[in-house]
């Protein structure tokens, strides 16, 4: 559904130095990548308009790609945004019942969290960022829907 | 004059304007980096921050900042100084100002670890600037509710074929928030079926209405469907003998409740209940998770909008190779040769100058754009070059928007306000063979739905704002119902009791007043950072001015025109009312603009005053860090 480049950065020039693991990728392929393409489907794809723009070919190609994304961020984009966070709500819960010690809030028995771990392993540095950054009452996610 | 000489003008101004000025900002003053890290690419977490296209991200910002604001502006403007000069605003406005403000709050806050503005206001000027934005932010929520909501309910009260088109948009918008989010069906499929059966209704709406002349009135005759909505408003009216709940003095100079008479208002049973029922709409909106009702009716509602507009903007063009007499403007160039700065006693002082600047708000220059710019796309820019695209590109769109609605205004022949732009509508779709009548029905229907999906957000983060401003200390504002029934409550006083055209004006003082502190923002970050702000802190400057001298303005016609006369006066209570409130509210918001512009100008010297700072090697993308 999504045109959401998962390799756009490492693509164009110059080649993006890699990070570590524990920090988001710049490629947009960082821990979190898999539960963005978990929710809005097999559109996800490496490439398009821009990375042709960038080695210099614009193309009639990538004119209908810039087209065809334009379109997208005028209808789709906001859906899955919304599906983002209607995820990210379910996903923050249950982090915090079987994870709550990384953030001080013991609230498992160890067996279960040493159970899951391997499962959450990959959500764990995003989940962190995103749980523990400071927010204020302008940063709700619905403000943006606002068309005025 | 004619619409594709206006047209021509408008993508002129937009070549020039981006390719000539905004460019060369961009390159040279801010020196926007494509190897350097976003926030987007530094702080991924797969939510708010994703690294996404700039085509992408060019029509969703575009969608954020497209909707009534420019529409209403230019159609209120038309109508007080004539085409003209609201053109020109329209052009200059966006040229030198309103990309400049869109574009450099983006920047600032990619810069700035993707902070809101509100956040960066509290790190570079002073604590206190944050708690005195949100403040000013609830007022301005207040003032868009009420302006809009008085016209949603003029309108679905007035005209018949309008309200089986919103009751259908409300189911359709629940069924295809269960199509999408719970059946999990493909989004085309689910847009096709919600869309078009809303556009049938739309249709079947104002099917069968004819109106015939007998002697010297008209005759209306209606369809099933609007019939039966004139049967129900007759049925409420008949609750009170057909005659009005109240009637008081109209003081606006601008009429824009549909119906109403000059000078009159009068409050009828079906008036009441077309606002209450609009409130139900509101209620489900702000109370329904997002995903259920408030976003799938707001997707819906812009196919509606995107369809007419585009239809509309075509035939526009094409009407001077078609219909002439369709593309000729009959609004008159300029309205006033005084250009409205006579002073006349008793009557509402209406200058050029500040008046049309706050007047167009969105269509030239928008805070909003500047506030949800630095919040949800900021934080989505892949590399920095994409932001003039992205920010500017869609703010010169938006210009194009405010210019088709001026233009719809300019070649209407009659009527008033929303009526007045349906009529423009419906004359740019017969250059398509719709018959006239028609498509001015379906241009009602557009109307209301650009403002209805407006309303319903707009409650529902008032209801967000009250319960993380107030809830600790009043828990009871926590419960969402209270909120919103709060929220409602101040809506429905506003659209009672204020005269319409002050609080239309008062809403764009304080949008362009947000503007002008989030130029100031902008304008402090260049300076921290060495760099020449000339080129948003001379429009900063001037909207500053210009908004607070309109604030004053709109207080003195307050006073002039329905406070002073009516004092005392029973029959003239529920303006008085209204004035008192909206006199109250433009003190408030004089009152943050002065302390936030007092604090900026001590946060410059403090900026200028400070040692050079040693100039900070980019971080390349991939690295940690970011800013200035």
């Amino acid at each position: 559904m999504g045109p959401y480049r998962e390799s756009a950065v490492s693509a164009s020039p110059p080649a993006a130095p890699e990070s570590s693991s524990a920090q988001a990728s710049p490629s947009g392929r960082g821990p979190s990548a898999p539960a963005l393409s978990a929710v809005v489907g097999p559109g996800l794809r490496a490439g398009g308009g821009r990375v042709a723009q960038a080695a210099g070919a614009f193309t009639p190609a990538s004119k209908w790609q810039a087209i065809k994304e334009f379109f997208y961020g005028l209808t789709g984009h906001e859906f899955a945004q919304t599906a983002l966070e209607l995820r990210h709500e379910l996903e923050g819960l249950f982090i915090l019942v079987t994870f709550g010690d990384i953030a001080g809030l013991p609230v498992m028995p160890p067996y279960y969290s040493l159970r899951l771990l391997p499962y959450v392993v990959p959500q764990i540095a995003t989940w962190k960022r995103k749980v523990l950054r400071e927010r204020h009452p302008l940063d709700h996610e619905e403000l943006d829907l606002i068309e005025l | 004059m004619n619409t594709l000489f206006a047209m021509i003008a408008g993508a002129a101004v937009i070549f020039v304007g981006y390719n000539y000025y905004a460019r060369r900002i961009d390159r040279n003053v801010i020196q926007s980096d494509p190897k350097r890290a976003t926030p987007a690419t530094l702080y991924m977490d797969g939510v708010d921050f994703v690294p996404t296209s700039r085509n992408i991200l060019y029509g969703y910002h575009f969608k954020s900042i497209a909707a009534a604001g420019p529409i209403v502006g230019a159609i209120t403007a038309g109508f007080l100084w004539g085409w003209l000069p609201a053109m020109l605003w329209l052009f200059l406005g966006v040229m030198f100002i309103g990309w400049a403000s869109d574009y450099s709050a983006i920047m600032v806050s990619v810069r700035n670890e993707g902070d809101s503005l509100s956040a960066i206001a509290h790190k570079l000027i002073a604590p206190r600037t944050r708690v005195v934005l949100l403040t000013f932010i609830f007022f301005y929520l207040a003032l868009v509710a009420g302006a809009f909501g008085n016209l949603i309910a003029g309108v679905l009260a007035s005209q018949p074929a309008v309200p089986i088109a919103i009751i259908v948009l409300a189911l359709m918008g629940m069924l295809g928030g269960q199509m999408l989010y719970r059946w999990k069906v493909d989004l085309i499929l689910a847009t096709t079926i919600t869309v078009l059966v809303t556009v049938l209704f739309i249709l079947l709406g104002p099917a069968g209405n004819w109106t015939e002349r007998v002697g010297d009135q008209t005759v209306a005759h209606y369809g099933p469907v609007s019939q039966l909505i004139v049967n129900v408003n007759s049925a409420v009216n008949s609750l009170t003998g057909n005659r009005p709940i109240a009637e008081f003095p109209d003081f606006s100079p601008v009429v824009q409740r549909i119906g109403e008479r000059e000078g009159r208002i009068s409050i009828m049973p079906s008036y009441i209940f077309w606002l209450l029922a609009s409130c139900v709409f509101y209620y489900l909106g702000s109370i329904l998770p997002i995903w259920r009702f408030a976003q799938p009716v707001n997707y819906i509602g812009f196919w509606i909008t995107a369809a007419t507009i585009i239809l509309a903007a075509l035939g526009a063009g094409l009407a001077v190779f078609f219909r002439p007499d369709v593309a000729t403007f009959t609004l008159p160039a300029i309205k006033d040769p005084s250009l409205g700065f006579a002073v006349e006693a008793g009557k509402a002082w209406m200058p050029l100058w500040p008046m049309l600047f706050v007047t167009i708000a969105c269509g030239a220059i928008s805070g909003w754009h500047a506030l949800i710019g630095s919040v949800g796309t900021a934080r989505q820019l892949e590399k920095e070059t994409d932001a003039l695209p992205v920010g500017g590109g869609a703010m010169f769109t938006e210009m194009a928007l405010g210019l088709l609605s001026l233009l719809a205004i300019s070649v209407a022949g009659a009527g008033l306000g929303a009526a007045r732009f349906a009529s423009g509508i419906g004359k740019f779709l017969s250059v398509f063979g719709l018959p006239e009548a028609y498509g001015t029905q379906i241009g009602f229907v557009v109307f209301v739905v650009i403002v209805i999906t407006v309303v319903q957000l707009v409650i529902r983060v008032a209801r967000v704002s009250i319960a993380e401003a107030a809830g600790d200390r009043f828990p009871i504002l926590r419960n969402p119902h209270v909120g919103i029934l709060i929220s409602l409550a101040v809506m429905c006083i506003l659209v009672l009791s204020g005269t319409w055209v002050y609080l239309w004006q008062l809403f764009g003082s304080a949008n362009q007043l947000m503007a002008a502190l989030s130029m100031l923002i902008v304008t402090v970050w260049l300076i921290s950072t060495r760099r020449n702000p000339a080129y948003i802190g001379l429009p900063g400057l001037f909207m500053y001015v210009t908004t607070i001298a309109a604030q004053v303005v709109i207080d003195y016609n307050l006073w002039t025109t329905v406070l002073v006369p009516n004092w005392g006066k029973p029959e003239a209570i529920v303006p008085v009312v209204g004035a008192i409130l909206m006199l109250g509210v433009s003190l408030l918001i004089i009152a943050a603009a002065l302390l936030i512009g007092y604090d900026g100008v001590k946060a410059m010297q403090r900026y200028r005053a400070a040692a050079p700072r040693a100039p900070k090697a980019a971080p390349a993308v991939g690295a940690a860090g970011a800013g200035d």
